[in-house]
């Protein structure tokens, strides 16, 4: 039986018995270990605590001040999760769990898809395989049942083949026999060789059970001031949050116990995701407008959890990319892993080292330019050093990373805003006469790696940033017939932005200088001013990525740009500013990694596609 | 955060590595024999960085071949005594005898000292050549002059047609070291002497050293073959045993490896493996044939003779070989016309000078015949009056 398992598991015990072959005097030993691509099957009947998707939807009332009130509403989402829809989920799940570093065998309703390095193919299983039938049940029925069909159905049809195989390979066939041999097998299951090759070399299996999706729904009508008119009118929007949290299971054969025996549990979660329709309606929604809403938050919540199970898949050493360190120079590393085994641009490594018998980090890599490994002899993965250094015979490791950090930054954005002094009633025209400044606060946002999320080299290093600020000023100064006065109030100024940066490390001790510019357009909170303006702060930052999950940076720059409303008591004062403002922009800023990506799943593009 | 830094950017350990003209460590495994003349060993070595610690593994690595392992070309003291100054200098410049190196197999930093492993092909033959070129060791010329190197032949035990590849393989592996190989040709069969002489010795004897007889080679080696299927692919094992023909006595016994691999043809392997053996069995025919230099070669003498005299040019050779040989004279079978002896010579090469000798030194009936000489194995007739008998079956 231990044959059996050898040969059903070829590649999963191919990398078990790499840490066997090791040991023979050929093979490297675990400082120089290196991924192995394996083979997983996984099932595309995922498993669902629920037969629908049930989403209780409020109606929500709201004036030009975004004053109004919710109240629930008849309408709720039902979405059913036929056959079709789950095997859509599965898709999504197998996609960006399990990255085209694996061979993937995908079974469904009697039919199978099987995606290799070289493409998928869609295979029709004769009703050679019973079929994986997920239902609907809680967890742990789910797992029982999924340990049944695997140690029963699939070994009732592939049992024979396998202990005729496993002994056929001991009987010291050589390879070429083997392929006949298996040929032979494989025609008399009816099923194509390569398939029946791939299925008992599957390393892993893997089966997707979801957790209940949490929802809720608001259906929102507006009313608004046209500006031209002075009229009111209506708009409708919809908006859905949902939350999906998925557990794979994973399993192995034990080929000690005969048995396909639990590995391990990946519990993906989405994070809150939200959707709302791209522009606002002017009559109410239809079901099929909330519906396609729907399923543009479902399918992103699905990715979403998807994403974040792949971060943890990364974090066991069984399914991350390793690989010696082959560098002439310390800094620059070369690696045959490309696009095939899903490295991204800016795809960060640890860089380790054995010392005194533990594996200890000694620094920080990322990849620049990625191989596009789809045939031998392609030109190979630039991997640079950003902190420490590498030197050959270290271990690049992969980081688990999503690309996404949480932002947290202190500030002091200072923007003059101008008082003009009225030179005399008549002609009402105003000379400077002093400035308030907004002043210290702080803002909150994410950071996205454009590089890594969409996959592209010209975007290497490039962050994209969206934040929200509070700042406050201590007071605002006016003039009055007396003079200029200050008032002794204090305004909150909220806003919030866009921004870019591009980063260049210098050296290799993690500093990074980044020139970068935000956008933000801010408001005053208070009741009886109203100021708001649009800015843009041209900025040089300077930083320390500390590893890939964390990094601060000092940001120093200036905001330029100009009032767009000015008013007191809701009466117009804006000629009595000047149009333009500016001031010292500096913030210290706190970048912490987000495993979670949220409604940020969709700027992720796929693994490459280019080898298909 | 900015101390954590810079000490990235520049904190380490100090190394401290005093470089020695002998290797810093004795660390190394033979692998394969990677062809004729060359080994492959895994090295480690040891210093303050990658590139030190490289060239300590290289040292390392012309030691094990020198020094280290089961089969070291220095076998005794006194071999390591006079090749001090050679040895010397083969650390100073390893280089020139390597000839292949892996990839790094192994990095560890251990008491603050980096240690690397990487796998070399030695060229043996270069270093045998210079350590004999200093008359540090006999080379194989020296030792061909002194008696020749044994005659050999080499048949398939087990292993259907891979077992008949690595006989190929072998044949050649021992030609390229100087051996002379006799290759039975198909169709070829014992000859009725040998026949005779094993019906008389009664016992069951092995066929293929019948035909080893027949052939007249000094030693031959039953080669089987066996792979298995590994997770990785094919392995290759070649079990060779080689014995003397003329005693039966083994000379050799070894296994050789392939690497597991996935291959096309496991023929390949097949060579692989042979090459591992060939090397192991190479060397312990050699050793075994410089002791027979010294305490002389085995021959099988077959005497054919009649019932008449038997008796008496038994007697007579018997004693011919007495004066011959300082060692026991092994009587194998006797019966009233034929007989048979093992006897081991000093400085007599070959069957044919062997005849001489006896010839010269025989006083019984009539006079020494012979009628075949190969390579340890003669047959003589004598009688003085009447017919030779020799009757087969």
């Amino acid at each position: 039986m231990k044959k059996i398992l050898q040969f059903l598991f070829f590649f999963l015990f191919l990398q078990t018995l790499a840490a066997v072959e090791d040991a023979s005097l050929l093979k490297s030993d675990e400082t120089q270990k290196t991924y192995e691509r394996k083979a997983v099957m996984g099932f595309g009947d995922i498993g669902f605590m629920q037969d629908a998707v049930r989403v209780p939807m409020r109606y929500c009332e709201y004036n030009e001040k975004g004053e109004g009130r919710c109240i629930p509403w008849t309408f709720s989402v039902n979405y059913p999760l036929n056959e079709s829809e789950k095997l859509k989920a599965a898709k999504i799940f197998y996609q960006w769990t399990i990255t085209n570093r694996f061979d993937k065998i995908i079974l469904g309703d009697n039919v199978a898809f099987m995606r290799t390095k070289g493409g998928e193919v869609k295979i029709d299983l004769g009703g050679k395989i019973p079929t994986f039938r997920a239902g609907t049940t809680e967890r742990e029925s789910f797992r029982r049942h999924l340990e049944h069909y695997l140690n029963t159905d699939v070994r009732k049809v592939f049992g024979n083949l396998l202990d005729a195989s496993a002994e056929q390979r001991y009987s010291e066939l050589p390879e070429k026999e083997q392929e006949t041999f298996m040929l032979t097998k494989a025609k008399e299951l009816g099923l194509s060789a390569a398939f029946v090759k791939n299925l008992l070399n599957s390393s892993y299996v893997f089966a997707a059970h979801v957790a209940p999706i949490g929802g809720a729904g608001r259906v929102i009508r507006s009313r608004h001031k046209s500006a031209v008119t002075g009229l009111h009118y209506y708009s409708f929007d919809v908006e859905i949050e949902l939350s999906v949290n998925v557990v794979f299971m994973i399993y192995r054969y034990n080929y000690e116990t005969k048995r396909f025996e639990h590995y391990g549990d990946i519990v993906g979660h989405s994070g809150g995701i939200s959707g709302s329709t791209d522009t606002a309606l002017q009559i109410i929604p239809t079901p099929s407008q909330v519906m396609s809403v729907f399923n543009d938050t479902f399918l992103t919540a699905i990715k979403a959890a998807s994403l974040n199970a792949n971060y943890q898949l990364k974090q066991d050493d069984n399914f991350a990319i390793f690989m010696p360190v082959k560098s002439s120079d310390g800094k620059k590393i070369e690696s045959s892993f490309g696009v095939m085994e899903d490295i991204r641009v800016d795809h960060p490594f640890e860089i380790l080292e054995t010392v005194d018998g533990k594996t200890q980090r000694k620094g920080f890599a990322r990849a620049r330019e990625v191989s596009l490994n789809c045939k031998d002899g392609a030109a190979p993965t630039i991997i640079k050093v950003t902190n420490g250094d590498a030197e050959e015979g270290d271990q690049l490791r992969e980081y688990p990373w999503t690309g996404l950090y949480f932002n947290f930054g202190l500030e002091n954005s200072g923007v003059a805003i101008s008082v003009l002094q009225k030179n005399s009633e008549e002609q009402r025209q105003y000379g400077e006469v002093g400035s308030f400044l907004i002043g210290p606060g702080f803002h909150l946002g994410t950071t996205v790696d454009l590089g890594y999320v969409l996959n592209r080299s010209a975007l290497s290093e490039f962050y994209l940033s969206a934040f929200l600020d509070l700042n406050f000023t201590p007071g605002i100064a006016e003039w009055a017939p007396e003079g200029l006065y200050l008032t002794q109030s204090v305004y909150s100024w909220l806003g919030g932005g866009l921004g870019i940066s591009k980063r260049f490390y210098v050296g290799s001790a993690g500093f990074f200088i980044a020139p970068a510019i935000d956008a933000s357009y801010h408001g005053t909170l208070n009741d009886d001013w109203n100021f708001q303006h649009f800015i843009i702060t041209p900025q040089i930052q300077l930083g320390f990525s500390a590893t890939p999950s964390f990094d601060f940076i000092i940001k120093a720059g200036w905001n330029v740009g100009f009032l767009t409303k000015a008013e007191h008591e809701e009466e117009d004062v804006s000629s009595r500013y000047s149009g333009f403002v500016h001031g010292l922009y500096a913030s210290l800023d706190f970048n912490f990694h987000l495993p979670i990506v949220s409604a940020m799943a969709r700027m992720y593009t796929p693994s490459s596609n280019v080898c298909r | 955060m900015l101390v954590l830094a810079l000490c990235l950017a520049g904190c380490s350990n100090k190394c401290d590595f005093k470089k020695q003209q002998t290797p810093a460590l004795y660390e190394a495994t033979f692998v394969e024999s990677s062809g004729t003349g060359e080994m492959m060993i895994k090295a480690t070595g040891i210093g303050c960085s990658v590139e030190e610690a490289l060239e300590e593994a290289k040292k390392t690595a012309v030691w094990f071949v020198l020094e280290g392992g089961d089969k070291p070309i220095l076998k005794t003291q006194a071999e390591k005594t006079r090749a001090y100054g050679l040895e010397m200098q083969m650390y100073a410049n390893p280089v020139k005898y390597i000839r292949w190196i892996s990839d790094i197999k192994s990095k560890k930093k251990e008491g603050g000292k980096t240690k690397v492993t990487y796998l070399f092909k030695i060229d043996v033959a270069m270093i045998q050549q210079e350590l004999a070129a200093a008359e540090i060791i006999t080379s194989t010329e020296d030792l061909g002059e002194s008696m020749g190197l044994p005659t050999v032949s080499v048949f398939a035990d087990k292993g259907g047609d891979f077992a008949k590849t690595a006989v190929s393989a072998l044949q050649e592996y021992f030609q390229d070291n100087s051996f002379e190989v006799y290759k039975a040709a198909q169709g070829d069969t014992v000859n009725k002497i040998v026949a005779k002489m094993a019906a008389l010795e009664g016992a069951e004897t092995d066929p293929m050293h019948d035909m080893a007889l027949s052939l007249g080679t000094d030693v031959y080696a039953k080669v089987n073959y066996s792979g298995v299927q590994g997770t990785a692919g094919t392995k290759a094992s070649v079990a060779v045993e080689v014995f003397e023909t003329a005693s039966g006595k083994m000379l050799a016994t070894t296994t050789g490896f392939s690497d597991e691999r996935r291959v096309s043809d496991a023929n390949a392997l097949v060579q692989e493996a042979v090459n591992d053996a060939g090397a192991k069995v190479v060397s312990q025919i050699r050793k075994e044939w410089m002791e027979m230099v010294k305490k002389g070669k085995p021959f099988k003498l077959a005497v054919l003779s009649n019932s008449t005299d038997g008796a008496a040019v038994d007697e007579a050779v018997y004693s011919a070989l007495k004066g011959l040989s300082t060692r026991q004279i092994k009587r194998q079978a006797g019966g009233k016309s034929t007989f048979s002896y093992l006897v081991y010579l000093k400085d007599i090469p070959n069957a044919y000078e062997f005849f001489l000798a006896l010839k010269k030194a025989y006083s019984g009936p009539g006079q020494l015949e012979k009628v075949s000489d190969a390579g340890s194995f003669l047959v003589i007739k004598a009688a003085g009056n009447g017919e030779i008998e020799l009757t087969i079956e």
